[in-house]
């Protein structure tokens, strides 16, 4: 019977008037707005790059090797003649990609870990706490840098291993708002109508722990950003001859002297990259959290 | 005092068990037989199965986890499959390398951090607050090895200043040494100097809306002794804390730093392990900062007691 209940408690779900308020905050804060323009347009560029680039990011020209920019090539050309601008337009691809798939296998593995712990509470709790607490002590990017090396390098075994490395942050963030949410009243009103444990969880913890999790998405997908771009740094991420921002810095280092360009546009595209989602990320958590 | 160190000292026991267990089980994510990473390639059955029993890779895991552990605590981390050398000693010669690198880092974030922090909370609201709430984040965005290639760049290849990379001891030439490591120091202080800045901040506008603040201001202090003495030294606490835990995060920074400026520490260790497929030194090595980790907090929490005496006397 109580499977069938269908009554929604009275839960601080928020309302439409709320979320129009919350993005009016949003839209005020000029740093949040400037970082969301900042994210949409290099996820534009991602996804169109096929139409932007000027030239095939992998074509290799013998006669072109190490030309400093100019009106052909606006970033200049690598140590293989391969057009830099174009290269770094395709990189969007593979940072954004691996920023978002690896806080998406964060996410998925540590929200549902931290959530059943904090409502269980109790010695399970205990033991699923030291063992997150285990994991945040490794170092992040040493961890992702260890399970990487043990995998195997190419870009999915990256994203793989920093979304693992980063799912313990989002365990113990669920799991503290689990444990200020199921106190409320409305979580009491609900098992007092019989709502099943799984409903609790999905439709009233989840939705109500949502927020701060959001927060700490985008935040921490400007984290693995630079954890994919250093491991292609160092060669454990997206392989070559594919492009990656990380790895055109690694070959740029080897012509400092000969060829400065090389090394200086990949990082202001990752520095941009990851400044517009710590923005984007405090905004949200101002908009969200006024109290702060 | 004793008996509180006592009962942290215990309480970390677990987490260092658990920490070994995960660092153990990364083996298990290797494809393959491992007895053919000794080998080096392709090798007859016959050694293959002689490896396997001479390495204990037929040993149940739970007898490879005691074989692993046990060397641990006789400090020689296991044996490289490949050259077959003790990786201890090995670590153990690049732990000053790291440690002075991370303590200048240290240095140089708290030199930066803490009196741009302060500022920003007194000026609240205005230019400076501004500027260090952008520089901070900035600090926080810039990938600590594009700006490690760019200080080169400019320092060493374009102005000729400071060597591109390498190393000194201090003990062995401290001028030679400061010179090799300022951009390195300076590139692993930068990320953490705005993590500080952010943190001096918050924690002074926290103490400074506090009454005995205010009190002291009402009884005509000067501002200066009120910003310094009453409110610093209470701010103190967090600061600490920040500073304590961030000497892991230092480790894993100087990862890529020390590869970038061929500093022979345990970054480098590290990514030279990886490329050599050395897997029992990257094992060490994700054990040891890990282990470093729960020492600092550990640390932080002794330290936090000796800087709040309101703690102290509860717990005693």
């Amino acid at each position: 019977m109580s499977a069938t209940v269908d009554i929604a408690p009275p839960g601080p779900a928020r309302a439409p008037g709320q979320i129009a308020w919350i993005v009016r905050r949003f839209l005020r804060n000029k740093a949040a707005v400037a970082g969301l323009i900042v994210v949409g347009l290099f996820v534009l560029v991602a996804i169109f790059a096929p139409l932007l680039a000027p030239y095939d990011p992998i074509k290799t020209n013998w006669s072109e090797i190490r030309h400093a920019p100019s009106a052909a090539h606006w970033f200049g050309t690598d140590e293989l003649g391969r057009d830099i601008f174009s290269r770094i337009i395709y990189g969007a691809r593979a940072s954004l990609m691996a920023g978002v798939v690896s806080v998406v296998i964060a996410f998925v593995v540590g929200v549902p870990i931290g959530i059943v712990s904090g409502y269980v509470g109790g010695v399970f709790d205990t033991v699923v706490m030291r063992v997150i607490d285990a994991f945040l002590a490794i170092p992040f990017l040493i961890m992702a840098i260890a399970l990487a090396a043990f995998l195997g390098p190419s870009l999915t075994n990256a994203m793989i291993a920093i979304g693992i490395s980063t799912a313990p942050i989002f365990a113990r963030l669920a799991r503290g708002q689990t444990l200020v949410v199921k106190v409320e009243e409305y979580i009491e009103a609900a098992y007092s109508l019989g709502v099943r444990p799984m409903t609790i969880l999905t439709r009233y913890i989840f939705v109500n722990a949502f927020p701060p999790l959001l927060v700490q998405s985008t935040l921490a997908i400007a984290t693995a950003i630079i954890a994919e771009a250093a491991l292609a740094f160092l060669g454990l991420g997206q392989q070559p001859p594919n492009a990656s921002w990380g790895s055109m810095l690694n070959t740029a280092r080897m012509a400092l002297s000969q060829a400065p360009w090389m090394s200086i546009y990949p990082g202001v595209a990752i520095f941009l990259t990851v400044l517009g989602f710590n923005l984007l990320g405090d905004g949200l958590h101002d908009a969200l959290d006024p109290k702060d | 005092m004793f008996s509180f160190i006592v009962r942290r000292v215990l309480a970390a026991i677990p987490t260092l068990f658990i920490i070994s267990v995960i660092v153990f089980s990364l083996q298990q994510l290797l494809p393959g037989d491992p007895a053919l990473l000794v080998t080096g390639g392709e090798a007859s059955a016959e050694t293959l199965a002689q490896i396997r029993e001479q390495f204990g890779f037929n040993d149940p895991l739970v007898v490879q986890y005691w074989h692993w552990i046990t060397d641990v605590f006789h400090g020689d981390f296991g044996t490289s499959y490949r050259t077959r050398e003790a990786i201890g000693p090995m670590l153990a010669s690049k732990i000053p390398v790291t440690l002075t690198l991370a303590t200048a880092a240290m240095i140089i974030s708290l030199v930066i951090g803490i009196p741009a922090g302060i500022l920003a909370a007194i000026w609240r609201g205005r230019g400076w607050d501004h500027a260090v709430t952008v520089i901070a984040l900035s600090g926080i965005s810039i990938p600590n090895f594009w700006l490690g290639i760019i200080l080169i760049l400019v320092f060493a290849v374009n102005l000729g200043w400071l060597p591109a990379g390498g190393y000194v001891s201090f003990l062995e030439d401290p001028v030679q040494c400061l010179r090799t490591i300022a951009m390195p120091a300076f590139v692993l202080g930068a990320a953490l100097a705005g993590a500080m800045m952010r943190h001096t901040r918050s924690a002074m506008l926290t103490v400074m809306r506090q009454d005995y603040v205010r009190t002291a201001r009402a009884k005509g202090v000067a501002e200066k002794t009120v910003i310094l003495k009453h409110a610093f030294l209470n701010a103190q606490v967090p600061i600490i804390t920040l500073a304590t835990l961030q000497f892991g995060t230092l480790l894993a920074g100087a990862v890529l730093t020390e590869q970038i400026f061929s500093i022979p520490g345990i970054g480098k260790m590290v990514v030279d392990a990886v490329f050599n497929r050395e897997y029992q030194a990257v094992q060490a090595i994700t054990l040891l900062s890990g282990a470093a980790f729960v020492l600092m907090s550990l640390l932080a929490d002794v330290l936090y007691f000796i800087a709040n005496p309101k703690l102290r006397t509860k717990t005693l």
